[in-house]
């Protein structure tokens, strides 16, 4: 396998070249995209593997292992559920979130985040709530509850009377959370 | 969605409901009247917007309309949305027949050919009809009661028919097509409760809820569909709109709020 012709990349891609690539082709492959026809849906999850290797490969290659141990294989489940979502691959951090018994705070935050970018938003709802219930201080969590809460409010004034510019976005509102700040993407 | 139109913009709207009409006319011999729908209309609507081409509405002929002064708007951005039509078509009138409406199997003969036709033009959105109706049709048949499922396939299935109109900025359409086609979906989920639940059709809501009377649906569906809109609208926002940009605005800034406004109300747009 050649990691540069996976990605559709050259030889000298910047780090930041490489992650965008990575980050369009999860998307493309995401299992959503291929529910109703298994065939496809099976080469997608092929296909996503060797992104995954491929880009593993890469960053390694560019890292020389350092941030790269720390950022990914090493530390706990849940740690590897938010370095998933962190590089986009949100199908391999859904499927690590549902090998998880212990259902904490933090795993209810990162299966509502997960959701939201997968664009079930009616699960992000639920599992956000479930988050912020259990664990109100963190700001994280009530962040997160508070934009999913008013996200449509924001919309239904915005147009109205006066106000015609167009002056609220969702990514706006969180831009100063870690894992929030690219949920303006769809899987 | 036409109540927030100007006229004039009403009139573009229609307009390019006509040229499509034409279209379908003109690249698959249908007698298409019946079958326009205003969804592809829209699409052809953005799909023209998005294109740098001048167009002037001509006079259309129509035989349907022939004491009233209609306008159309005939360009090649009408072919996409003319093939999506069809395809779409052809799959509603599947399932028409498959629900038990046999009669409208009589419409099979014509449009066979045009779907064979529009099929091989654009085999990958044929196939992300096909797939979102088959997709569809296993969450019906568990009787899902989560919404996320079924608006997520319509979704899907919308946002990559959406992602084809431009190269450059696929992610912005999938994501506009996506969050519309969640809101497409929902808003007639809500819209037919009190119909599906005195014929026992599917719907997401009263398989959770168990009746149309529950408060809880309209707190879930209205959440629902404010946040798919508001995700649209910003999609839409980072969009090139090169021509009618006030009509789309507002479609998207107030045509489809007043539209999910009137149906959680329960009254008639």
């Amino acid at each position: 396998m050649n990691p540069y012709s996976v990605l559709g990349v050259s030889e000298n891609a910047s780090e930041e070249d490489i992650k965008r690539a990575y980050r369009t082709l999860v998307k493309k492959f995401h299992p959503d995209r291929y529910a109703g026809d298994p065939n496809a849906a099976a080469a997608a999850t092929e296909k996503l593997k060797q992104i995954n290797q491929a880009y593993d490969m890469l960053i390694k290659m560019r890292q020389t292992g350092q941030d790269y141990s720390q950022t990914y294989t090493a530390g706990s489940d849940i740690a590897r559920v938010r370095a998933a979502v962190a590089r986009g691959d949100l199908a391999a951090a859904e499927m690590l979130l549902d090998a998880i018994r212990d259902q904490s705070a933090e795993w209810h935050y990162l299966k509502g985040i997960v959701l939201l970018r997968r664009g079930w938003y009616e699960g992000a709802r639920q599992h956000l709530e479930a988050a912020y219930q259990m664990n109100p201080g963190n700001p994280e969590y009530r962040q997160a509850w508070e934009v999913v809460n008013q996200t449509g409010g924001a919309y239904r004034n915005f147009f109205s009377g006066q106000n015609r510019a167009l002056n609220y976005t969702l990514c706006a509102s969180c831009a100063a959370c870690s894992l929030f700040s690219c949920c303006c993407r769809y899987f | 969605m036409k109540c927030e139109l100007k006229v004039h913009e009403f009139e573009t709207y229609k307009a390019y409901y006509c040229g499509l009409c034409k279209a379908l006319k003109h690249e698959y011999t249908l007698i298409a009247s019946s079958l326009v729908s205003y969804d592809c209309a829209f699409l052809y609507l953005l799909a023209d917007s998005l294109g740098s081409e001048t167009n002037i509405p001509e006079p259309c002929a129509c035989l349907l309309h022939p004491l009233e002064k209609r306008l159309q708007i005939v360009t090649d951005a009408a072919q996409y949305p003319a093939a999506v039509n069809v395809l779409l078509a052809y799959y509603k009138m599947k399932d028409d027949v498959e629900d038990g409406q046999k009669f409208k199997a009589a419409a099979a003969p014509f449009l066979r050919p045009a779907f064979k036709k529009a099929s091989s033009l654009y085999p990958e959105t044929a196939k992300a009809v096909s797939m979102m109706q088959r997709a569809l049709s296993g969450i019906q048949e568990k009787k899902s009661g989560n919404v996320d499922e079924p608006s997520g396939a319509f979704g899907v299935m919308l946002g990559k028919i959406f992602e084809r109109l431009d190269a450059d900025k696929w992610e912005d359409l999938y994501g506009l097509g996506y969050n519309l086609g969640r809101w497409l979906y929902i808003i007639d989920a809500a819209d037919d409760l009190i119909k599906d639940e005195k014929s026992g059709n599917y719907n997401v809501f009263l398989n959770k809820y168990g009746e149309s009377g529950s408060p809880e649906i309209g707190k879930e569906a209205e959440f629902n569909l404010y946040f798919s809109l508001a995700r649209a609208a910003e999609a839409y926002g980072r969009l090139p709109v090169r021509k009618n940009k006030e009509i789309l605005d507002n479609i998207f800034y107030l045509g489809l709020k007043q539209k999910t406004q009137f149906v959680l109300k329960g009254e008639i747009c």
